[in-house]
């Protein structure tokens, strides 16, 4: 499987350096569980923290924090190695299924309109937001824009739209400008993780008005 | 014998303390510069290093470089216990490909080099783009918020961040 889309430059860098909203860090985290080349710009991104880390001012300690540090040693017993690995590879990347703690089988889906299931995830206040969805062969979702960067990562099928076609693994990073119309391929249906800095928004006021109603 | 082997090898508190002198201020300022107040900054930079103490012999066979390591865990700690959000990360154990010995080993040696390279690079960046750098990396200003902070359009900040990072990846693969 060759990726050839990734998420851009900034937003991994902005990843690197913690300061993404958390719907947005989730999908970046489950890109890299599946793409070997952002986790190697990730790692080196990473590098640039520690290089500014060692060049930082430093802020003098408190004459109590050697003493505190010290006396806490002894109860912090070594740190058992790896977590397990999961059971297998299925749909949903590892740090989706840890968050989660369940596979693709068993997402309670809700369905949005014929043939468009998605399955919206929690998230903590000014999180943003993030979804799964699920829609089938040849169906069009609706034409919308964004409030803010939206990422979508595709686990399974293909959807194409203005930007380009986009499969398994790969990335549609837009930014807030960007208007589009999303159609999944004919070959099957598509399962995506969507993180965006606000929920959609459609351009009619029609649309807005059915947003109740559709849920989103 | 560097202090983070003695640890890994002999829980070592004499090295610890000296691996807590040298990151602990630089940890505890970071955080400060995040807004945290003084009690919370030195509460993370211990948990930073007590983090270190228990993960010691996990990091030696890594291998990578201590300070991106000690980074890692306070921007970790950053967005936890001050931002109070859940941290999204990848582990080992979610990549469907799993490096050889051989494949860890030559990774380990290019990332030595690279971290050397990237130390240098940064101080021959152009004072704007090591200044957005800096904000992101270490003061753990999201790009809207560094755009707010210089009253700058978010897009420039994001083109210089990027630039600023294309600089270092040239270097790198031109030494490496």
């Amino acid at each position: 499987m060759t990726i050839r889309h990734h998420p851009h430059e900034e937003t991994l860098l902005a990843y690197a350096a913690g300061t993404m909203m958390p719907a947005l860090s989730a999908l970046v985290a489950c890109h890299l569980a599946l793409c070997p080349r952002c986790r190697a710009e990730v790692r080196r991104m990473e590098m640039i923290g520690g290089a500014l880390l060692d060049r930082a001012r430093e802020a003098a300690l408190s004459g109590k924090a050697v003493g505190g540090v010290l006396s806490r040693l002894p109860q912090a017993s070594p740190e058992a190695g790896a977590r397990p690995r999961p059971s297998r590879q299925g749909v949903l990347p590892g740090p989706m299924t840890r968050h989660l703690g369940m596979d693709i089988e068993d997402i309670p889906w809700k369905e949005l309109a014929p043939g468009v299931e998605q399955f919206k995830i929690k998230m903590p206040r000014r999180g943003g937001d993030l979804r799964l969805l699920r829609v089938q062969a040849g169906r069009k979702l609706l034409r919308h824009g964004h409030y803010g960067s939206e990422l979508t990562l595709v686990l399974k099928g293909a959807y194409r739209d203005e930007t380009g076609e986009y499969h398994a693994g790969e990335v549609a990073d837009l930014d807030e400008d960007i208007e589009h119309r999303p159609r999944v391929t004919d070959d099957g249906e598509c399962i995506c993780i969507i993180a965006g800095e606000r929920h959609p928004r459609y351009k009619s006021l029609s649309l807005r008005l059915l947003r109740p109603f559709y849920g989103y | 014998m560097a202090e983070i082997d003695k640890i890994a090898a002999s829980r070592d508190q004499d090295a610890f303390r000296t691996l807590f002198l040298t990151f602990g201020p630089k940890v505890k300022a970071m955080m400060l510069r995040h807004g945290a107040d003084a009690e919370t900054a030195e509460d993370i930079a211990q948990e930073t290093m007590i983090a270190v103490w228990r993960k010691a012999h996990l990091f030696v066979e890594s291998k990578g470089s201590i300070s991106t390591w000690i980074y890692t865990i306070a921007r970790n700690l950053r967005i936890d216990r001050i931002r109070r959000q859940p941290v999204w990360q990848v582990y080992d154990e979610d990549f469907s490909h799993v490096a050889s010995e051989e494949e860890l080993a030559e990774e380990r040696i290019a990332r030595a080099q690279e971290q050397a390279v990237i130390a240098a690079a940064l101080d021959r960046l152009p004072s704007e783009q090591r200044e957005v750098i800096t904000l992101a990396f270490i003061d753990g200003l999201s790009h809207s918020q560094i755009a707010e902070k210089l009253s700058l359009p978010l897009g420039t900040v994001k083109s210089r961040v990027r630039l600023a990072y294309q600089k270092l990846r040239d270097e790198v693969e031109g030494a490496v």
